[in-house]
């Protein structure tokens, strides 16, 4: 035990920096996994010599070339922790090493350790930004290396010229872009971004279990709709959570919307054939992000213009995918001349779902578009379901039933709904029902239901009556 | 190893892969590149070019290009450029142009293209008629409906010096509209900083002002316009714009005016002129300019409709109508220079070029924002003879908008997206006296790659023989200046 204690004492340096290390990759590997994602998502770094001069130039050019070449790495699992972990450790190290050489041991242990939980809280209430955390380790390098300075009578124009050094390689260290000066990690932030990462990835079980925490939140419900909708479950399931109105089936693209909500929005209209409105959502994410670059959105514009027939458009993009190191292999693959038969089936089936007919609306029209996909379309199933869970979230069976009449699709919901429709019309009989494919046991259902409705919340006759009560109590 | 060694070893192995990277992934191609068996991007082969033009920078936009050598001759002189990347100093280029106005410049160039010796030859030709040496832009990624961080900028196309006039950095990230001048002049211009601290700024003789061009009746504030050659007036145009999607993918976006009027701005006296017949309830008025002599405007005139359901049914027609410069009063009579309904389409962003002579506008088969018409034409209307010609020869495969004069009315500038049909990029052309066209080439730049990697669309480029001097502090001060209100004149 004793020799245990010493080989601590003898060794807690190291320990110490082992601790951090692992404590910050714990954290952004295990419980805050998608911020650095999420910048890779916004970041894009071009092995271009032409574009690395262009870009990267003036006041704080070092900080945010790093940062971009770092940023891209995030894609790989690991490596966003492994970069932001040995960051932080190393910023904690040199303030421990500036400390030490004139405070004692245990206070320059403390004010590392400050230093180090600072840094590390700083950016974890917003998405983390890379070039602030090195901004603030080539500061602290240069606070070193004047403090390291023995000649006396040259220190003060050597310091001079260090500052002017780091002002020029890593920009103004006080910038209002540096983030809060103290922040503490939004979980929930952090699940929302999950998300959007994942709906882009379009891993939809992912989608589902981390949508489950927040289903309240229309961005979460949306997410919750939208991966239902891809695994041909959107009908059973939609009202499995209490949905608010048809507004979380699909977001509309406005300036009075968030920039989060606004890239949200494009993916279940990229999903469902709307390459104008999916378009625009990307090119509103990429005008917000960062450099107004961003490798998801240059991906995104990418794939709506191969599938849109718009070939020009799609090589720009694609040309400056090439030229990355993790897009390069896929850019290459739908380069237009140079795809697969499968990759061009892939294309060419997204291409049928696009409206063949034009007209002018705006992207809260969302049955108009809908309705449209289905005549270009009509083998668009999930077009069909979300027109037709449309109409029943805004309770308008009229317009339910005339679209449902055309295409029966399968679900409960549909099957309760047409009960609530034929027995408002005085047509409730066994036989209408079974016209409009409803079976017996949804006819029996409804009538338990009637006896007793907080046992069948999931059901549309439930929905409908919940919202029956709020107008009567209005 | 020490703690040094091994960082080192890491930092030259970052360098070394970033190099190779850097080395090895250009395979990109042209997105619109020239004819022939090499091909350029961007296009400079058979152009007419000014021989005050910054130098035409290309690149041989082919996959497997190696051992390029590009030989320029003119005059007996000869400049050879070797590699794949033709980019001049400006020295050099300055040299082979200083005695080439009036001549062809002959190009021969070879390069091996997949292992393969390929040779091509082509001219452009120098014209003695120079260009207005200043063009402002503003970049704006192609949403139209969204800003962040938008910027206008004053660049000199005789080289590659830019000057940001006004951004967002000095503006709280304000949205901004296009800057423009009126007669070319660096001394008589304006531009619009949008916002709860906005205003039109205006910069009349070098001195600047903010304004509110705005009085209660009008549907907005202003918007389109153009300065009066006096610098007295302004005539605008006011709009409530609607912002909407195709459904068609290749179409985008189509912006319309759900209501617009003309007015006329009085800046001696601070006075909007708002008369009833430019501001009808059936009717949408917009686009105004004025002639060169700045008796007339023109303007674009259409029926009003339900929109955007009957947007393809709205075409606007292009009048002429007398100006009073005394009072700024717009005449009650007009002639119609362009008739929507007899030729079946619709005019927009009229510009009278200074000589008087020619009238240049944009046609699109319907609306008010041509900008993803790929169909949409410029136009050229002689207001000497009233014929009136489309510019087929120049027209490219997407929109072509948004034009701009030389003082010398023998170059002007315009937006294109042809290529990518996403991205504006400005498009020079030469017009000889009889009002041919030549061959359009785009904005040179110091990179011949920048079009490649440039995410931003060129927006409203405009020529103007000086420069204005404006700078991004000047654009800070008159943020923080509160605006002069107008009146209505009575």
């Amino acid at each position: 035990m004793k020799s245990f204690k010493q080989t601590i004492v003898r060794h807690k340096k190291s320990i110490a920096v082992a601790a951090a290390f692992l404590f910050a990759y714990g954290f952004f590997q295990f419980a805050y996994p998608y911020h650095l994602i999420r910048r890779e998502q916004m970041a894009l770094f071009l092995f271009d010599w032409d574009y690395i001069g262009q870009t990267y130039h003036g006041t704080g050019w070092m900080s945010r070339f790093v940062s971009d070449f770092l940023e891209q790495f995030f894609l790989l699992p690991a490596a966003g922790p492994f970069t932001i972990s040995l960051l932080l450790t190393l910023i904690a190290l040199v303030v421990y090493r500036i400390c030490n050489r004139h405070l004692s041991q245990a206070a320059s242990l403390s004010i590392a350790i400050f230093s180090y939980v600072w840094c590390f809280l700083r950016e974890t209430g917003n998405l983390y930004t890379t070039r602030y955390t090195l901004a603030v380790a080539g500061y602290l390098f240069i606070f070193l290396a004047i403090t390291s300075i023995k000649n006396k009578k040259n220190k003060p124009i050597v310091s001079i010229l260090l500052i002017v050094l780091g002002i020029w390689a890593f920009g103004s260290p006080v910038h209002k872009h540096y983030g809060r000066l103290l922040s503490i990690p939004r979980f929930n932030y952090e699940r929302l971004i999950g998300l959007d990462s994942e709906v882009t990835r379009e891993r939809w079980d992912k989608v589902l279990k981390l949508s489950e925490k927040d289903l309240y939140m229309t961005e979460a419900s949306y997410c919750y709709n939208l991966a239902q909708a891809m695994k041909g479950n959107l009908s059973e399931s939609l009202l499995n959570h209490s949905q608010n109105g048809a507004s979380t089936l699909l977001l509309r693209i406005s300036t009075d919307r968030s920039v989060f909500s606004n890239t949200l929005a494009g993916e279940a209209w990229f999903q469902l054939g709307c390459m104008t409105i999916a378009e625009q959502s990307a090119i509103i994410s990429l005008q917000a992000s960062p450099n107004h670059t961003g490798a998801r959105y240059i991906k995104r514009l990418a794939r709506v213009n191969l599938i849109s027939g718009e070939y020009s458009a799609a090589q720009k993009y694609l040309n400056l995918l090439t030229k990355t190191l993790f897009y390069r292999k896929w850019a290459q693959s739908v380069m237009p001349g140079h795809q697969s038969e499968h990759t061009r089936m892939q294309f060419m089936e997204a291409s049928m779902r696009m409206a063949k007919t034009d007209f002018v609306h705006h992207s809260n029209e969302t049955r108009a578009i809908l309705l449209e996909q289905i005549r270009s379309n009509p083998q668009n199933i999930m077009a069909r379901h979300y027109l037709l869970c449309h109409d029943l979230l805004s309770y308008d069976l009229e317009q339910f039933i005339e679209d449902y009449s055309g295409y029966m699709l399968k679900g409960h919901i549909y099957q309760e709904a047409i009960l609530i429709w034929l027995s408002q019309h005085n047509q409730l009989t066994q036989q209408n029902a079974a016209r409009y494919g409803v079976d017996n046991a949804t006819a029996n259902m409804m009538q338990r239901f009637f006896r007793n409705p907080d046992k069948y919340p999931h059901t549309y006759w439930y929905y409908y009556m919940r919202a029956l009560e709020e107008e009567y109590n209005q | 190893m020490t703690q040094n060694t091994t960082f080192r070893i890491l930092a030259a192995a970052i360098v070394v892969t970033a190099f190779l990277s850097c080395s090895q992934m250009d395979i990109s191609t042209a997105v619109d590149g020239s004819k022939g068996p090499l091909v350029i991007y961007p296009d400079y082969k058979e152009v007419t070019i000014p021989a005050n033009i910054a130098p035409l920078n290309f690149r041989y936009a082919m996959a497997d290009v190696h051992n390029a050598r590009t030989t320029f001759t003119v005059s007996g002189k000869s400049v050879c450029i070797k590699g794949t990347e033709v980019e001049w100093t400006i020295k050099q280029w300055k040299t082979l142009m200083a005695n080439a106005a009036g001549q062809t410049v002959s190009v021969k160039a070879q390069a091996v293209v997949g292992g393969q010796n390929i040779t091509d030859s082509w001219d452009f030709y120098v014209s003695t008629d120079s260009i207005d040496a200043y063009l402002t832009y503003r970049l704006i990624e192609p949403s139209y409906q969204m800003f962040n961080e938008v910027s206008l900028v004053e660049r000199c196309i005789e080289n590659y010096k830019e000057t940001v006039i006004c951004d967002y950095r000095h503006t709280d990230n304000s949205c901004m509209n296009c800057h423009i001048h009126s007669q070319q002049r660096g001394d008589l211009s304006m531009y619009y900083i949008r916002g709860p601290h906005g205003g039109a700024i205006l910069n009349r003789d070098g001195r600047l002002r903010k304004l509110t061009l705005n009085v209660k009746g009008m549907l907005s504030g202003t918007v389109y316009g153009e300065i009066h050659p006096s610098g007295r007036f302004g005539v605008f145009s006011t709009n409530i714009i609607l912002p909407s999607f195709h459904t068609v993918a290749g179409k985008r976006m189509e912006v319309y005016d759900s209501a617009s009027d003309l007015t006329v701005a009085d800046f001696d006296n601070n006075e909007m002129i708002n008369l009833p017949h430019i501001a009808r309830d059936d009717k949408f008025e917009t686009f105004p300019c004025f002639s060169a002599d700045g008796n007339y405007v023109f303007y674009c005139v259409a029926d009003t409709q339900t929109l955007p359901q009957n947007i393809e049914q709205i075409h606007y027609d292009l009048l002429r109508a007398g100006f009073d410069s005394q009072n700024g009063h717009i005449g009650t009579s007009t002639d119609t220079i362009w008739n929507s309904r007899k030729n079946n389409g619709s005019a927009c962003h009229p510009k009278a070029s200074p000589d008087g002579r020619w009238l240049m506008f944009t046609i699109a088969d319907y609306g008010t924002f041509p900008l993803f018409h790929t169909e949409s034409t410029l136009y050229l209307a002689d207001l000497i003879t009233g014929s009136v010609q489309a510019l087929d020869a120049i027209k490219g495969n997407k929109s072509d908008t948004y034009h701009s004069w030389s003082s010398n009315s023998r170059w002007f500038v315009f937006a294109s997206k042809r290529g990518d049909g996403q991205y504006g990029k400005p498009y020079f052309c030469h017009l000889d006296e009889q009002g041919n066209p030549t061959k359009p080439f785009v904005l040179p730049q110091r990179s011949s790659r920048f079009y490649g990697y440039n995410l931003k669309s060129f927006n409203v480029p405009d020529l103007g023989r000086e420069s204005t001097g404006l700078t991004v502090r000047d654009a800070y001060i008159m943020f923080k200046t509160p605006s002069e209100p107008f009146k209505q004149a009575e």
